[in-house]
C-alpha cells in the first residue's frame, strides 16, 4: 500500500492544484474571448477597408481602366497585412491585380482568411473585390497573450506559493503539533502533555481543546490508578508484613509453649530412666528409651516446623545469619553445597525490609532445591551504587530449555518467582534472572536488586550481617 | 438582324458611357426638373443610339431619362438639358455652344479630338491597347471647363480619364 502523504504535503498539493488550474481555466477563456473578439475587431476593419478600396474602384470597373483600379489596389500596400488584392469584373475574370512585393512570413503561427467584397453600380453586380490576408496582428497578438499569461501565471503561482505556505503553517501546524503529541502520548504513555491550542482555527482548535481534555482525563485516571495500586501494594505488602508475623508468633508459641514441655518432659524422662538404673524392669526401661527418643523426634520436628515458620536468627540476628542459617539448612537437609557469601559493608535494614528479602531469597532457593536438581551453589548479598544486591546461583537446570530439553519453571508451588516480583515491587526492587550461565547449558543466576534510601526508614533498623 | 459593327460597339460604348456618367457627376438639385435629359447635337445616330436609355426607362439623379435631338446651339430646349453631347457636325458651333451654356450646369461631352483643350468638360477618344490590340475607348476631361457651372465631380471619374488643361 502506497504511504499516505501528510496532511502538509496534501494541503499544499491542493492549493497549488486549485490556483493553477483556476488561473489556466481564467486566463484561457479570458485569452480566447480577448482573441475572438479582437480578431472580430481586426476582420471588421479590414471589411470597411476592402468597401472603401472596392468603391473607389467602381469607376476603373465602369469605365474599363485597370490601370485605374491597379492603382487604388496599390494603396492597400499601407496595410502590411494584406498580402493580395484581385479585382474581378462581373464575370468573375481578373480585371485588377496586387501583390506585396515581398512577403516575409515569420516562423510559426500563419493564419490567413480571405475577405471578398462585392461591388455593385446601379443595382446592378459590378464585380468584387478579394483581398487575401495574413493574420499577422493576430499573431502578435497572441504572442503578446502568451507572454502575458505566462508572466502572470508565473507571478501568479509565486503568489500561492507563499499563500500557500502560509496557510499550511497556519492550518497544518496545529493538526501536526496534534499528530506529533498523540504520538508521543502512544510511545512514552506520557499523559502530561497538552498541545497549544490554536487561536483562529475553529474547529481545529475545539479538536485540540477536547484532545487536551481526554488527556487530563486520562492523566487524572493514571494517577487515580496509580493511587489505588500504591494502597493495594501497601496492603498487600502490610498482609505480608502481618502474615510473617503471625508467622513469627506462632514460632515464638511453638518454642515458649509445646517444645519448652516436651524439652521438659524429655528431660524428666532422662532423669527417671537414669534413676531407675538398672533395677527396672527391662522391658520397662526399654519402652522408656522408646518413649524419649519418640520425645526427641516431636521435637526436631517441632524446631523445623518453628525455623519453616519463621528462622528465629532472623529476628534476633538479622538477614545476614538468617540467610547463612538459610544456606546451611539447605546443604544440610537437601544435600546442596549452597554457600552464603555476605559482604563486609552491609547497611543496616529496617525489620521489615529484611523479612521481605528473606522471604525472596528463600524462596529462591525453594526453587532451586525443588526445580534445578542442583549440586552446588551460592547466595550472596552486597552492596552497590544502586543499592542492595542478593545474588542466587546454582549449578541446575536453567529456566530456559537446556540439554535435557526441558526447562526449569519459573513458578512453583502458586508462588514461585512470580511471588517473589510482586514482593520486590512493595519494595521498589526487581528480579533479574539470567539463564544459562554455563556453556552446557545449564546454570542459573537470579538478582534481586532493592534500593536502600540514604537514611534507614525507622529507629528499629537492624544491620544486615548483624 | 445585322450584325454588330466595330462602330456600333464603339458607340454602345460611348451610351453606356455616358449613362454612367450620371454615376459620377452630381448636378445641382435646383437645377434638375421632372426629366434627366440628355441633349444631342450634331450626331443623329448617336441619339438613335441613346433612345435606348428611354427604352430602358433608365434613371438619372433619380429622375427618368429623356433623350432631345436639339437642332441648334439656340435650340431652346437645350436649357433644360443636364448632358449636351456635342457630335462632331456640331463641332464648328462650339463657341455657340459654350457660349449658350457659360456657367450653366450643363455637362458638355465631345467625341472629336481637341474638344476638351477647347472648353468640353468630357471628351471621348481611341486609344491604342497595347495588350490586347485594336484600340480602346477612353475620355478626357478638363477640369477648368466643368469649374463654375455647379457640377461636382467624383474623383474617381478624374483617376480613370486623362486630364487636359
Amino acid at each position: 500500500m502506497r504511504p499516505s502523504r501528510s496532511i502538509r504535503t496534501r494541503l499544499f498539493v491542493a492549493l497549488m492544484a486549485m490556483t493553477l488550474l483556476t488561473l489556466v481555466f481564467a486566463t484561457g477563456l479570458s485569452a480566447v474571448m480577448g482573441l475572438k473578439l479582437f480578431r472580430d475587431h481586426m476582420l471588421r476593419d479590414l471589411e470597411v477597408l476592402a468597401a472603401v478600396v472596392g468603391q473607389n474602384c467602381v469607376a476603373a470597373l465602369t469605365f474599363d481602366s485597370p490601370e485605374s483600379a491597379g492603382r487604388n489596389l496599390a494603396t492597400l500596400a499601407r496595410e502590411y497585412q494584406v498580402e493580395r488584392a484581385t479585382l474581378l469584373d462581373a464575370e468573375g475574370e481578373p480585371f485588377a491585380l496586387w501583390r506585396r512585393p515581398a512577403v516575409t512570413g515569420s516562423p510559426g503561427l500563419d493564419w490567413r482568411a480571405e475577405i471578398v467584397h462585392p461591388l455593385e453600380l446601379d443595382g446592378q453586380p459590378l464585380g468584387r473585390l478579394v483581398l487575401e490576408v495574413r493574420l499577422a496582428e493576430l499573431e502578435r497578438q497572441i504572442r503578446l497573450y502568451v507572454a502575458v499569461a505566462a508572466v502572470l501565471v508565473t507571478a501568479t503561482l509565486a503568489l500561492a506559493l507563499l499563500v500557500a505556505l502560509w496557510l499550511q503553517r497556519r492550518l497544518a501546524r496545529p493538526v501536526l503539533e496534534l499528530v506529533e503529541a498523540a504520538r508521543s502520548v502512544g510511545a512514552r504513555q506520557d499523559f502530561s502533555v497538552r498541545v497549544r491550542v490554536p487561536r483562529a482555527e475553529r474547529e481545529i482548535g475545539t479538536l485540540v481543546i477536547s484532545f487536551n481534555q481526554m488527556l487530563a482525563q486520562i492523566e487524572q485516571r493514571e494517577a487515580d490508578l496509580d493511587r489505588a495500586n500504591a494502597a493495594l501494594r501497601q496492603l498487600a505488602k502490610e498482609l505480608s508484613l502481618l502474615e510473617e508475623n503471625e508467622k513469627a508468633r506462632l514460632s515464638t508459641e511453638l518454642h515458649d509453649g509445646p517444645m519448652q514441655r516436651l524439652s521438659l518432659a524429655q528431660m524428666r524422662f532422662q532423669l527417671s530412666a537414669a534413676a531407675a538404673g538398672e533395677t527396672a524392669d527391662p522391658k520397662a526401661n526399654q519402652d522408656m528409651q522408646a518413649g524419649i527418643e519418640l520425645l526427641r523426634e516431636a521435637i526436631a520436628e517441632l524446631r523445623t516446623l518453628q525455623f519453616a515458620l519463621s528462622p528465629p536468627v532472623l529476628h534476633q540476628r538479622g538477614l545476614g545469619a538468617a540467610l547463612d542459617w538459610l544456606a546451611g539448612d539447605t546443604r544440610e537437609r537437601h544435600g546442596i553445597a549452597l554457600r552464603c557469601m555476605l559482604a563486609d559493608e552491609l547497611p543496616e535494614l529496617d525489620r521489615d525490609t529484611a523479612v521481605m528479602l528473606f522471604q525472596c531469597a528463600r524462596e529462591l532457593v525453594y526453587n532451586m532445591i525443588k526445580h534445578a536438581g542442583a549440586e552446588s551453589g551460592t547466595m550472596a548479598l552486597a552492596m552497590d551504587a544502586d543499592g542492595l544486591r542478593l545474588t542466587v546461583e546454582d549449578d541446575g537446570r536453567g529456566f530456559a530449555a537446556d540439554g535435557d530439553g526441558a526447562g526449569r519453571p519459573e513458578s512453583g508451588g502458586g508462588y514461585g518467582l512470580y511471588s517473589v516480583r510482586e514482593r520486590l515491587k512493595l519494595l521498589d526492587g526487581s528480579l533479574e534472572v539470567s539463564s544459562p550461565t554455563r556453556e552446557d547449558g545449564r546454570g542459573a543466576r537470579l538478582i534481586i536488586r532493592l534500593p536502600l534510601p540514604d537514611r534507614p526508614r525507622d529507629s528499629a533498623a537492624v544491620s544486615a550481617n548483624q | 438582324m445585322a450584325p454588330a459593327t466595330a462602330d456600333d460597339l464603339e458607340q454602345g460604348l460611348k451610351v453606356a458611357y455616358l449613362y454612367n456618367f450620371t454615376h459620377f457627376v452630381a448636378w445641382p438639385e435646383t437645377s434638375l426638373g421632372r426629366h434627366f435629359q440628355i441633349s444631342v447635337l450634331g450626331d443623329p445616330d448617336m441619339a438613335q443610339a441613346l433612345l435606348a436609355l428611354e427604352r430602358q426607362q433608365k434613371q438619372a439623379q433619380r429622375r427618368p431619362i429623356r433623350i432631345h435631338r436639339a437642332v441648334g446651339p439656340n435650340d431652346p430646349a437645350i436649357d433644360d438639358a443636364q448632358i449636351l453631347f456635342v457630335g462632331k457636325a456640331a463641332v464648328d458651333r462650339l463657341p455657340a455652344i459654350l457660349q449658350r451654356t457659360r456657367d450653366r450646369p450643363v455637362l458638355l461631352v465631345g467625341d472629336s479630338h481637341g474638344l476638351a483643350e477647347r472648353g468640353v468638360g468630357i471628351n471621348f477618344f481611341l486609344q491604342p491597347d497595347i495588350l490586347g490590340g485594336g484600340e480602346r475607348l477612353r475620355f478626357e476631361i478638363n477640369p477648368k471647363a466643368l469649374a463654375g457651372r455647379g457640377l461636382r465631380i467624383s474623383a474617381q471619374l478624374y483617376d480613370v480619364a486623362e486630364i487636359v488643361q
